[in-house]
């Protein structure tokens, strides 16, 4: 014979239909409660599980936490004033307060700065200016191709070498005659000019383990100064993608 | 009353004199509050079955901790510290939770 | 216990059976049976002092030990804690910020076309288009490949996040590290990409691939493992002239030395994500677009240099673009 909780025999209907009998609802309070505890209690295991597949960030360690810190608060930070800019813009036409001549400026200013950021228009602006003299040749293409790396990160917005554009697309490559960017051959001295924070520009160069420390430890030499208003004019082509085209505009932007 | 009032006077004191607890004996300290924890509630079960003594709560009280203490003290200088005082904690354990179901028992007849 | 009685089957588990059916002190019992026998109520005075003293006593043991057993959370664990909570916030707000700005941008674009139809600058409309998809503020959709580049498979035990790191042994070879990934993306530029992004991040001419300590970033957002390369190109191409230049084999070196997981895998259509908050804060034109009323081409902007520009290399020139 099958027992009760408090051991006494029940008579031995089949266990299965106990159950059933066990799980039909019933609007009682203590019902409502064991709910409630089973609500709590699955919500308490689904958080733990969640708090137990880490990030991935708490395996980095402190410094590195740190440093992505500060880069994403100043990211943070930056796209912040990009929004309240676009926001007074989107208010301005929205509201048709802005004259037909005011929305067409609107619309230059952001083609103008589009022509900045894809390398065919030239552009001013404080920045600093590099010079790599490279007697021994033991500059490579991944040098130059560093120093890119970290003028982006230091802030660069338009960059060029040896009067050659930098833009999204820009490779460097080893060629017949030594190095290559976009296909074109360079020879020393590499001169670079990057538009941007001249003082954050410089002294990312100049970190340790930086371009500047790496430069030097091939055997050449690299010399930087800041400039409150240079230009950069090299302009790239533009050559428009042929199998890249824009999604169109029901689909969603990011995934 | 009396006594529970005199728990809390303790524990004011305990926690706002900052008693320093010599070194040799900090290890012990855990061990030693789960027995004291177990005595305590051994006396509030024996309190509503209305068969309270406090002698006896004194003397299990005592012995209990020193018990518990001598023998992580003795799993210790043996090398199985950390088994012994698991054990110790499972029993202890269990006797806690038996005497509050007790307790709960006779407080909400549930 | 009665010695007389059969010795039950679980005489065994005595220690067990004591510890489950008789969690209260016997001696409890024994004290109750003597004080009944001798005619005093069976609990002592709840007042007595012996009581209060030893409450006293254990309040104070309790107290002391609350203070000298509080568990010192190491410090640096709770740091590390504190970090990454900040960080996800930060991040989350980030985000948010984003898809606010893609939104904005697109009801500006419409906005923007609206009236620059009105006002006939269809030409303009036009620019604006094509500059975006070359600036990379647009998604787009094409053939090309993903590629896929993760870490080399671990055999050891993964180390504690506390760890004294000066404890641990060397680098561990097997990271994939920034510059992989840049060697990688320049690769397929080379090769003849023509939008990228890693991990849904499109990079642009102001995106940087970086390490922080052992976490990649890609303009200034920490990436994931594996990381996910999308590129859109000449599918008959774009793959095979991948593997045979420099990036193409520098991943190929790193998968034979370093057991680095690298996997191509050409696809019909892919989709690489915009980089809407691309924008600039100390560039500047050094001539801007101005188109003439009657122009509706795209070739037929005029271009001239502001009025107002304090730069020292500004010509006062109006030239007309090819």
């Amino acid at each position: 014979m099958s027992q009760d909780t408090e051991g006494n025999p029940q008579p031995s209907a089949s266990a299965w239909k106990r159950l059933m009998l066990a799980a039909r609802p019933r609007a009682t309070k203590a019902n409502a409660l064991a709910a409630l505890l089973a609500v709590l209690l699955g919500f308490a295991v689904a958080t733990q599980v969640r708090q137990n597949q880490s990030l991935g960030l708490e395996s980095l360690r402190q410094s590195d936490l740190v440093n992505i810190l500060d880069n994403t608060t100043l990211e943070s930070s930056r796209l912040d004033q990009n929004a309240r800019d676009l926001q007074a813009t989107r208010d301005q036409l929205v509201s048709g307060s802005t004259s037909g001549a005011a929305a067409v400026r609107a619309a230059q200013e952001r083609l103008d700065a589009l022509g900045i950021l894809a390398g065919t228009a030239r552009a001013h602006g404080p920045g600093i200016r590099m010079t790599i003299a490279d007697p021994g040749g033991k500059v490579t293409a991944p040098v130059l191709l560093d120093a890119i790396q970290e003028l982006r990160d230091a802030g660069a917005e338009a960059i060029e070498v040896n009067n050659i554009r930098i833009v999204a697309s820009s490779h460097f490559g080893l060629g017949a005659s030594g190095i290559e960017i976009d296909g074109s051959s360079v020879s020393p001295p590499y001169t670079l000019a990057a538009i941007g924070d001249p003082a954050t520009m410089s002294s990312a160069m100049e970190i340790p383990g930086g371009l500047s420390e790496n430069v030097r430890g091939l055997g050449a030499t690299i010399s930087i100064a800041q400039a409150p208003d240079l230009t950069v004019g090299a302009l790239h082509p533009l050559s428009g993608p042929r199998y890249a085209r824009p999604v169109s505009p029901s689909a969603p932007a990011t995934p | 009353m009396i006594p529970a009032l005199g728990l809390l006077v303790g524990l004011a004191a305990g926690l706002f004199l900052h008693p320093a607890v010599p070194l040799a004996l900090q290890p012990y300290l855990p061990i030693a509050v789960i027995a004291a924890l177990d005595a305590v509630f051994g006396g509030f079960r024996a309190v509503l079955d209305g068969i309270f003594n406090d002698k006896v709560f004194v003397v299990s009280f005592l012995s209990n901790v020193v018990v518990a203490a001598f023998i992580v003290f003795l799993g210790d200088q043996l090398g199985v510290g950390s088994q012994l005082s698991t054990g110790v904690v499972v029993v202890l354990g269990i006797r806690i939770f038996s005497n509050v179901a007790s307790i709960r028992r006779h407080v909400f007849r549930a | 216990m009665s010695t007389e009685a059969a010795s039950r089957p679980n005489d065994s588990m005595t220690l067990i059976t004591e510890m489950m059916e008789r969690p209260l002190d016997p001696g409890y019992t024994a004290a109750a049976e003597r004080r009944r026998n001798s005619g005093l109520p069976a609990s002592t005075s709840p007042r007595s002092p012996t009581l209060v003293i030893a409450a006293i006593l254990i309040g104070a043991l309790l107290g002391a030990s609350a203070l000298a057993l509080r568990a010192p959370t190491t410090a640096t664990g709770k740091i590390k804690r504190d970090l990454v909570a900040r960080i996800e916030d930060r991040r989350a707000h980030a985000d948010a910020q984003t898809h606010l700005i893609d939104t904005l941008r697109n009801q500006i674009n419409t906005a923007q076309a609206a009236a620059l139809t009105a006002q006939s600058q269809t030409g303009l409309a036009t620019e604006l288009s094509r500059l975006e998809l070359e600036a990379g503020t647009v998604p787009v959709t094409g053939p090309g490949v993903v590629l896929t580049v993760d870490d080399a498979p671990t055999q050891g035990a993964p180390v504690a996040p506390d760890a004294n790191p000066r404890t641990v042994t060397g680098p561990d070879q097997g990271k994939v590290i920034a510059k992989d990934l840049q060697m990688i993306v320049n690769g397929l530029w080379d090769a003849g990409a023509e939008a990228i992004s890693i991990n849904g991040h499109r990079l642009t001419s102001r995106a940087a691939i970086r390490s922080a300590g052992e976490a990649i970033l890609v303009d200034y957002r920490p990436l994931t493992r594996p990381y996910l390369i999308t590129a859109i190109g000449d599918p008959g191409s774009l793959g095979v002239e991948f593997a045979d230049n420099s990036g193409g084999s520098y991943l190929q070196s790193l998968k034979s030395n370093y057991q680095i997981r690298g996997d191509i895998q050409n696809l019909t259509s892919v989709v690489v994500p915009g980089e809407p908050t691309l924008s600039l804060q100390k560039a500047l034109p050094v001539e801007t677009a101005v188109t003439s009323p009657a122009a509706t081409g795209p070739g037929a902007t005029a271009r001239v240099t502001p009025a107002k520009t304090t730069s020292a290399t500004a010509t006062r020139t109006t030239e007309t673009s090819p």
